[in-house]
């Protein structure tokens, strides 16, 4: 791995994905396309990907998620036990159909446009997650690469419909002790395989603090009937470090966010980290990467022993963020960070679901261009 | 042709919801609108905008079929307005009637056709819609169609 400057740019994982890919995956996903295919469309996109961010100056690079549907449900086709299904299939067996009704209203989208996997039998990794990805990406870069992975409590969370899954797993709790040896599995791999950083995704512990009482926001979250905050905290926390348990070899981290399926600022969540805080530092990954130029996520806290990926720009606005405003909010980070602490990224990815990216290609570029512009001037 | 008409039995006992009898199946209806979400049963009006989108997205399954173009999946959502409920409960002073005014439908498609041949079907549906045609004189209709991957 070569050597990484100070202030590392990379990204938080997905890119919008070109129009003939989307088409690609909705064949592939109804068995008109052969896995082939699909690839060689897929290995284009990802070499595009590469292309811009290397272009844009980044140091560390992702794949672009190019070949998953979503950040979260492409495990399904992966594993055992797990069955993507469309929210249209789901909607008879969800418990908190009201809340799911205002969803799909407020994300204008089709329940048939949203899928979820979910278990439905023996959860078992059948092959690797994110390995292949990583070995395409490996052999056309010299750069360092980060691979994300969705964490183990979203894992568990979103895959457990109490209807369906009960009958193999009692509870969600049990569901997700074959969750922890799924990602064991996939992480020593990945580490075999030289990934840099892998990164967690998590966004969903942000709803277990915002939202009581509330509207809830994320769909995967609506599924099943609400539990104690605090207790899916700490289950939260015992999953991820049960499943980091022992391995050193790639940097670990944490991805939490406040939803990335809106324009509209308005109807995502809002609220400092500040909730999670004692949380967050009891999980055993080395860097916390978190939103911060949206001032809906509140001020700059500081996690005692993570290094932080701080978020500078809002990947779901079309304005594009200065350089000056970037070294300022960098500035900020300094005043809590000592600056080798600190790496700099968009507060989330550019496209978590392939078929509602939240900006264009170009726009993500010229925001990544500006991150990188920052990070150099402060560097000297 | 001869004149066809479809026939149906509706009986409703004492404060029990109505059964509709239809051909060799039935269905239970209850009152014409409710304001209580957690109101036990479907009522008269929901069937009715019920009735209207599955005619739209029956219908687009129909032409598409015929046409043979590939529709995965419809979906409608749907909202009615009255011209005033309030004079359905009879509110004293209330002026205006009871009756459907304005119907919101967003149809999503999913198809990996052209726009253009699903925008070609979707007007075709439209034409030969039975509840579409009825309503349309005296109901704003306000239909949209999108397609998506
Ligand atoms: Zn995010």
């Amino acid at each position: 791995m070569s050597l990484l400057p100070l202030f590392p740019v990379t990204t938080v994982g997905s890119w919008p994905r070109p129009p003939e890919l989307l088409r690609a995956q909705r064949l592939r996903q109804k068995g008109e396309m052969g896995e082939e295919e699909f690839n060689k469309l897929a290995d284009d996109a990802v070499l595009k990907v590469l292309r811009l961010q290397d272009e844009a100056g980044v140091d560390m690079v992702t794949d672009g998620e190019q070949r998953r549907d979503n950040f979260y449900s492409f495990v399904a086709t992966k594993m055992e036990g797990i069955k993507l299904m469309t929210l249209a299939e789901m909607l008879d067996l969800v418990e908190d159909k009201v809340s799911f009704e205002r969803i799909l209203r407020t994300l204008d989208v089709p329940s048939y446009s949203i899928s979820n996997a979910t278990c439905i039998g023996k959860v078992k990794r059948a092959r690797p997650l994110a390995v292949q990805e990583l070995k395409f990406v490996r052999q056309h870069t010299h750069k360092p690469v980060k691979v994300t992975l969705p964490g183990p409590y979203l894992m568990t969370r979103s895959m457990y419909l109490p209807s369906v899954s009960s009958k193999v797993y009692r509870t969600k709790e049990d569901l997700g002790e074959d969750v922890i040896v799924t990602l064991r599995e996939e992480i020593y791999e990945l580490m075999e395989q030289g990934a840099d950083f892998i990164q967690f995704d998590e966004p969903v512990l942000t709803e277990l603090v915002f939202t009581q009482g509330q509207t809830r926001t994320f769909m995967c979250a609506a599924l099943a009937a609400r539990k104690d905050p605090a207790e899916e905290l700490e289950f939260a926390v015992s999953l991820i470090n049960r499943v980091v348990d022992g391995f050193h070899r790639s940097r670990l981290g944490m991805h939490i966010c406040r939803g990335n399926w809106s324009q509209d600022e308005a109807t995502l969540l809002r609220g400092s980290y500040h909730p999670l805080l004692k949380y967050l530092e009891r999980m055993k990954v080395q860097q916390l990467v978190l939103e911060y130029a949206t001032e809906r996520a509140g001020d700059i806290l500081h996690f005692e022993g993570k290094e932080l990926g701080l978020g500078v720009v809002n990947p779901r606005t079309e304005n594009i963020e200065s350089v000056e405003e970037i070294k300022q909010s960098i500035e900020r980070a300094l005043r809590i960070y000592p600056p080798d602490k600190v790496w700099l990224n968009p507060d989330c990815g550019f496209s978590s679901f392939s078929n509602r990216p939240v900006n264009s290609s170009d726009i993500a570029f010229r925001k990544l261009k500006n991150i990188v512009a920052a990070a150099h001037s402060l560097r000297t | 042709m001869d004149k066809v008409s479809w026939n149906l039995r509706i009986v409703a006992e004492e404060k029990e919801p109505a059964t509709v009898y239809v051909r060799k199946h039935q269905f239970r209806v209850g009152v014409p609108l409710q304001f209580d979400p957690e109101y036990q049963h479907i009522t008269a009006l929901e069937y009715a905008l019920g009735a209207l989108s599955a005619d739209v997205v029956g219908g687009l399954q129909a032409v598409s079929r015929r046409r043979r173009l590939k529709l995965y999946c419809i979906e409608a959502v749907v909202s009615g307005e009255l011209n005033n409920p309030l004079t359905y409960l009879g509110v004293v002073g209330e002026t205006g009637n009871p009756g459907l005014e304005h119907v919101n439908m967003t149809v999503y498609v999913s198809s990996t056709a052209k726009e253009e041949d699903i925008r070609e079907i979707w007007g075709e549906m439209l034409q030969k819609s039975p509840l579409v045609q009825t309503l349309k004189p005296t109901v704003k209709l306000d239909f949209v169609l999108k397609v998506t991957a």
